[in-house]
């Protein structure tokens, strides 16, 4: 009975034994997994959660305290005016004699001010003279104005704008250069097709004064912006 | 839209809007017996010795008295302008290739015949005898240049005869 005793003790000593060897090699590891994986940030313990387990930052109730900042990319775009524009604007300058239609491109780099349309503008242009060679107006101006930002996709906008130009000619065979100041007003608007691109068009109305005479002008200005 | 254009068009003839009128800018004499030429000064500037000028390019860089690139002197003279100007075609040498030719310039209602001639110092003539209306006379416009004188903006002189500029 004894030795019954002591052999049925040292079976289950072996049995023991041998359970922990197999835990070792083949049921171990997933103890240890299970150790290093209560450890993990909380965040990895999501991404390794089962899929159906898992909540996304939308599925999330409001007000629980656990939201996520909404990262919703038409914000980013909205309320925005273009940067860059490029235009062709058509107006006329007064010229001494006929003509004096103007046609011409410019670009203005605006300041990213928000509802203030602030920024320089440069442009070149033609300067129709029925009589001979047209002649060639270099331009410059500054623009201050309003730009109404909106979750729309059109930013209408009332700017002022006041500058000159240097108005190269030839008359009769001789060149004369013209300094002509003008200042004016337009309003328009710019339309967003894209996050980053805008079509807009305008009207402006422009006072313009060199040596020997005033003129008063409509302009039309057609647009692409950045 | 129509009342805001006929508010920019009222607009611009208060301020005086520069398109439309051929002269603008331009500047007024008063010439052979009470006619009126237009010219556009610069380039053109009265000669101290009479008549109208214009510098050239180095003479305005310069300063210093140069030959003029234009000069014109505007004269008045009796007869028809075709017979004149075949007169004064029939004195100038055949080597100097001389050429009449009529002319009707719209602005200012000129009629008249041109004669052109390059004389052999490679300098340009044109004499423009215009007709006046309601008047045997004419006026007569002698261009002397540098370069050709068959041109719009000479033309645009000639025909500037007694042209009035609208109110």
């Amino acid at each position: 009975m004894r030795g019954l005793l002591l052999l049925t003790a040292f079976g289950l000593a072996l049995s023991g034994s041998a359970l922990a060897q197999e835990d070792a090699t083949s049921l171990g590891t997933p103890l240890r997994r299970s150790e290093a994986w209560r450890q993990r940030p909380t965040r990895n313990a999501v991404d390794s959660a089962p899929r159906s387990q898992r909540e996304t930052p939308a599925a999330t109730p409001r007000g629980s305290g656990q939201e996520l900042p909404e990262q919703n990319p038409e914000t980013e775009t909205e309320n925005t005016a273009p940067r860059l524009l490029g235009e062709y604007a058509t107006y006329s300058l007064p010229t001494a004699g006929p003509g004096g239609r103007v046609h011409g491109f410019a670009f203005a780099p605006l300041f990213p001010t928000g509802r203030l349309r602030l920024g320089p503008r440069l442009g070149f242009a033609t300067r129709q003279y029925p009589l001979g060679e047209n002649d060639l107006v270099i331009r410059a101006d500054a623009l201050i104005g309003y730009q109404h930002l909106s979750s729309s996709a059109f930013v209408p906008y009332l700017q002022a704008f006041v500058g000159g130009a240097f108005v190269f000619t030839r008359r009769i065979s001789v060149p004369i250069r013209e300094d002509v100041f003008f200042f004016g007003a337009e309003l328009g608007t710019d339309i967003r097709l894209h996050p980053k691109f805008f079509f807009g068009v305008g009207l402006s109305l422009q006072f313009s004064r060199r040596e020997v005479a005033n003129g008063t002008s409509l302009g039309l200005h057609v647009r692409v912006g950045f | 839209m129509l009342r805001f254009a006929a508010s920019i068009s009222l607009f611009c003839t208060i301020v005086g809007c520069s398109e439309g009128d051929p002269y603008f800018g331009w500047t007024s004499f008063e010439v052979a017996g009470g006619r009126t030429v237009w010219l556009e000064t610069p380039p053109w500037e009265e000669a101290s010795t009479g008549g109208f000028r214009v510098p050239s390019t180095g003479e305005r860089i310069t300063g210093a008295p140069l030959p003029a690139q234009h000069v014109l002197s505007i004269t008045a003279a009796s007869g028809d302008p075709t017979a004149l100007a075949n007169a004064a075609f029939a004195r100038l040498p055949v080597e100097w290739d001389p050429e009449v030719r009529d002319f009707a310039f719209l602005e200012g209602g000129a009629t008249g015949a041109d004669v052109f001639w390059q004389d052999t110092a490679s300098r340009f003539h044109r004499v423009s005898f215009v007709r006046v209306p309601g008047s045997s006379n004419t006026v007569v416009f002698t261009f002397d240049s540098t370069v050709s004188l068959d041109s719009l903006e000479i033309d645009a002189v000639v025909g500037s005869l007694d042209y009035e500029v609208s109110p």
